[in-house]
């Protein structure tokens, strides 16, 4: 109780706010009497000596919805008050619109940018022309709009809820006396990251930039690339308290309207308080929520994007994530990066290869090391064997058990040096990789043979390019393991066979994910494993239908020009 | 997803763990030896990798005083019954999957085979590629026991000699496809333990060596073949390559050699029927380089070269003249020929074939052309020793 009294009196003093209060329960009355609500009107009355009739008029208020803006400012100030409390970094700004009516600015001062909305409210303070309100057959705020807002986003609202959500939002809401709207301006500010390359998906060869938080400079980013009018940006709210802004990118000519239609509806049924994250929004819009793989692709990298609204895909941003999301998405995500379509295509062609070598041995590598030397030692070539039986000499556990311990010390290791603070991560990999591994070995407690698999293993899952789908496979691994070590590679096959049966009956966004494997598209082979040239690329991936199919025009590969005669030639 | 959930619960059922075994849990035969001692009681000897096997980087860091293999030698009747009893001894698990090499003692195979083997066709852990040699000179034993050149084990250096070049390659299922059949005669490499004294400077009695082939009648051997003799073979078999001619290289035949080396060799087998009796061209085709030469004669000229390749020419014709007067000699014929008669006149087989081709063999004109020919003198001109004369 000590407590509550001491937090009351900190900013002004006792006698000072109930003289306030009071003033607010009397104008708050005086405005809801007027537009016909007497029994809240009866709560505001009482309100400055119960925080409960508070609290109820608050609800009451915001339920009634569509309460028209006082044209008393002190009403005004009366209501904003009920909505934000006794916000410490709520401003409310009296000024005279050029020596015309009294008005009056509410805004956040923290995330309204101070410089903006100081020339702003000049231009209202200090107008060019004098203000001559008497002429604005439209109403005083529009007339303001239209004639002293020079802020590029202006718009006039005649609800008292909006303006408050408004607010919230961080716009800056001029009151005029005598009006019955309110002008909102629109100048966004506070601390925001600048953009940056991306931390997660980095390249050799490519733009660097990267998404922020701020879903303006996330579209804006975009935009840039598409620089169209066909490129939409249609934006959703979700979040009861959080308001988050989502916007549904997509190109209109290319994208089926059908697959807009569905991201739309699916982020609307969304009805939670609040949605932080981009990942939190994809688990309420996947197709299959039991699945160990991503069915939507996250990127933080504009270009990707932009190359999948091209392909007619559908971008997902959220207001504080810098992950965009991407859909349809399907597993040659696995094994697809920004960097091949800048660099050369055979050398794409070889790399893929690689990733999809290693995305199966950091799915069975060391389940595969355990089956062949505890059930399947015919198929290790003599010589090897009789190397690995030297090294597992000694080694006090079996197989099985060797490998799922290691496999554990290395996700320990791994998930150490992620949520470790950057300056320890380089001590993290010493102890990790030498100390321990060289220790484990000298005391026999495992054999090298299966140190060398795990670090393998654990590199191969590091070299695919998509985080979230080889995090599937790198807890799958896992069950892998443990079938290996009871049934061998008669396991390993089941095991597989039911991977790949829960892959193909996977959808995202109706577009099957094993596709173009399975359904197989043979048409769609210009960017699987191999890349086509770019030139040689004439159609979008019909895994993904498309209003237009066509990306390019035929016969663009480039060859020597009509033969020119002259110079000197012998 | 239920399904494929289902699906993992079923699994146990359907198979079990019974064939898991840990790595350190196993004794990884290598080689094994079978031998005779008396009439029906046999020697089983195995060689199993030892902890020091791997050989190589272990040695350096101080493995080499643990052993590289262990050789456990049990007699008894019959085989499975020797392998409990081996197993008694070891603490491990006698595990049959890497058994590179089945060596079989002198002994056995002169008094016939019988049905020594028959354990090894019959285990399903036995892979047949694995080789099968006989040792003669002393019991197997003795030659698992040998420690070998190079090779970490001996099993191991005996198959590598015998896939080189000059070593005849025998394995499992060849040898058994061939004992299986009246009419092909199985062949045998052979392995000759001699006393040496380099082998005593390193503690041992005996070094190992390949000394030919032996070529069995039914299960018993009938003659052997030398290790030059074992050229004629490989070359039918198409292994020609990389044999060595050696000649008298002066314009007289005398101490002056000048050596051949095969470079492409190739040999055809044409058989014609006269009645009921086959009648083989054996046409030996080949390539050749000079590798060395004695004496101051120039290669250029055409007259020097003709003479020297047909006495190469002469030379081969000759040792293949004697390997088939061997082979038909003892009515064995391990290359085959008589499978032309079988597939192509089954009728003609049925009175002559089967268990009288050896007798039909025996008495079939073979004809033998040599055609070879000198590719290339290994130098761009003649040698400093021609283009000053004989004085050098």
């Amino acid at each position: 109780m000590r407590y509550r009294v001491s937090a009351r009196s900190g900013g002004a003093t006792q006698s000072l706010r109930q003289r306030r209060e009071a003033t607010q329960s009397r104008h708050l009355a005086a405005y809801l009497s007027s537009v016909g609500l007497a029994g809240e009107a009866r709560l505001a009355a009482r309100m400055s000596v119960s925080e409960h009739a508070r609290a109820k008029l608050l609800e009451l208020v915001r339920r009634s919805g569509n309460l028209p803006v006082p044209g008393s400012l002190d009403q005004v100030r009366a209501l904003i008050r009920l909505y934000f409390g006794g916000a410490r970094d709520l401003i409310y700004r009296d000024l005279r619109l050029g020596g015309g009516p009294m008005a009056m600015a509410v805004f956040l001062d923290t995330i309204v940018d101070d410089e903006l909305l100081e020339r702003s409210l000049k231009g209202f303070i200090d107008p060019s022309q004098p203000v001559q309100l008497q002429e604005a057959t439209c109403g005083a705020a529009e007339y303001v709009r239209l004639r002293l807002a020079s802020s590029p986003d202006a718009t006039a609202t005649p609800h008292i809820d909006q303006a408050a959500q408004w607010i919230a939002e961080g716009r800056t809401l001029l009151f005029i006396a005598g009006s019955n709207q309110a002008l909102a301006i629109n100048l966004p500010g506070g601390p925001m990251r600048s953009v940056e390359e991306s931390k997660t998906e980095r390249v050799m060869r490519g733009p660097r930039e990267g998404f922020v938080e701020s879903i303006q400079v996330n579209t804006t980013l975009v935009r840039r690339r598409i620089r169209d009018p066909r490129l939409r940006v249609d934006e959703v709210q979700v979040g009861e308290i959080s308001h988050t802004r989502v916007a549904v990118m997509y190109i209109a000519t290319i994208c089926k309207q059908s697959l807009v239609d569905e991201v739309k509806q699916r982020i609307r049924r969304v009805k939670i308080d609040g949605m932080l994250d981009s990942g939190q929004l994809m688990e309420f819009i996947e197709d299959t929520p039991w699945t160990m793989f991503p069915l939507i692709r996250a990127t933080e990298r504009p270009d990707v994007v932009a190359g999948a609204l091209l392909e007619g895909r559908c971008a997902v941003v959220v207001e504080g994530s810098p992950y965009v999301l991407v859909a349809p998405a399907s597993i040659l995500d696995l094994i697809h990066t920004p960097e091949d379509y800048y660099e050369r295509f055979p050398a794409v062609f070889l790399v893929r290869l690689l990733r999809i070598l290693f995305a199966l041995v950091s799915l069975f590598g060391p389940s595969l090391y355990v089956a062949m030397t505890t059930f399947h030692r015919e198929m290790i070539p003599t010589n090897l064997l009789l190397s690995i039986m030297v090294a597992r000499e000694g080694v006090p556990f079996p197989a099985v058990l060797e490998a799922l311990m290691m496999e554990l010390v290395f996700e320990i290791i791994r998930e150490a040096g992620v949520r470790m603070p950057t300056q320890l991560g380089q001590s993290i990999s010493i102890v990790g990789a030498l100390i321990l591994g060289e220790s484990a070995i000298r005391a026999g407690i495992v054999s090298a043979p299966l140190i060398i698999t795990v670090a393998i293993t654990g590199l191969a899952s590091l070299m695919l390019p998509d985080v979230s789908t080889s995090l599937a496979l790198r807890i799958l691994r896992f069950p892998m393991l443990v079938l290996a070590g009871t049934y061998g590679v008669y396991g390993l096959t089941l095991g597989g066979v039911a991977i790949l049966m829960h892959l193909l009956s996977l959808r995202s966004f109706g577009a099957p994910y094993m596709a173009p494997f399975g359904p197989l598209l043979p048409a769609d082979g210009d960017d699987t494993v191999v890349r086509k040239p770019h030139w040689a690329q004439i159609r979008r991936p019909a895994t993904i239908e498309q209003l237009d199919t066509r990306r390019a025009v035929r016969g663009l590969k480039p060859h020597p020009g009509p033969r020119r005669d002259g110079g000197s030639s012998t | 997803m239920r399904r494929v959930a289902a699906l993992l619960l079923l699994l146990p059922l359907l198979s079990g763990c019974w064939s898991r075994r840990e790595l350190n849990d196993m004794a990884l035969v290598i080689s094994l030896g079978i031998d005779v001692v008396e009439p029906g009681v046999n020697e089983v000897t195995l060689a199993v990798a030892g902890p020091g096997a791997a050989g190589g980087a272990s040695q350096q860091e101080g493995n080499s005083s643990q052993p590289r293999r262990i050789v456990v030698t049990e007699r008894g009747r019959s085989f499975a019954g020797i392998l409990r009893e081996i197993e008694l001894r070891l603490p491990r698990r006698v595990n049959l999957t890497h058994t590179l090499l089945v060596v079989v003692g002198e002994r056995l195979v002169e008094q016939g085979l019988g049905d020594t083997l028959d354990f090894i066709l019959r285990a399903p852990e036995v892979r047949l590629q694995g080789m099968i040699m006989m040792v003669r000179g002393a019991p197997v034993r003795v030659l698992l026991n040998t420690e070998p050149l190079m090779e970490a084990l001996q099993s191991k250096a005996l198959t590598e000699i015998a896939q080189a070049r000059i070593g005849l390659e025998m394995r499992l299922w060849e040898f058994f496809s061939a004992l299986a059949t009246d009419y092909r005669a199985a062949m045998l490499p052979v392995v000759e333990l001699i006393e040496s004294p380099d082998a005593a400077a390193r503690g041992e009695r005996y070094v190992s060596r390949l000394a030919g082939v032996a070529i069995l009648r039914s299960d018993r051997v009938a003659t052997y073949l030398d290790a030059q003799e074992v050229r004629v073979i490989k070359w039918l078999r198409g292994h020609g390559r990389d044999g060595v001619i050696t000649v008298p290289c002066g314009e007289e035949p005398g101490d002056e050699i000048i050596s051949f080396r095969i470079t492409e060799a190739s040999a055809r087998t044409r058989a014609a029927l006269q009645g009921n009796q086959p009648a083989y061209t054996l046409a030996f085709r080949g390539k050749l380089r000079v590798s060395e030469m004695d004496c101051p004669r120039s290669l250029m000229q055409e007259n020097v070269q003709a003479q020297l390749v047909a006495r190469a020419e002469a030379e081969v014709h000759d040792l293949v003249t004697r390997v088939l007067g061997k082979l038909q000699a003892a009515e064995v014929d391990p290359l085959f020929f008589g499978e032309w008669v079988r597939a192509l006149h089954p009728r003609v087989w049925r009175t002559v074939g089967g268990e009288n081709w050896g007798k039909t063999w025996r008495e079939s004109p073979v004809t033998v052309t040599v055609n070879l020919e000198l590719e290339t003198t290994g130098l761009m001109s003649d040698p400093l020793q021609a283009r000053a004369g004989p004085e050098g």
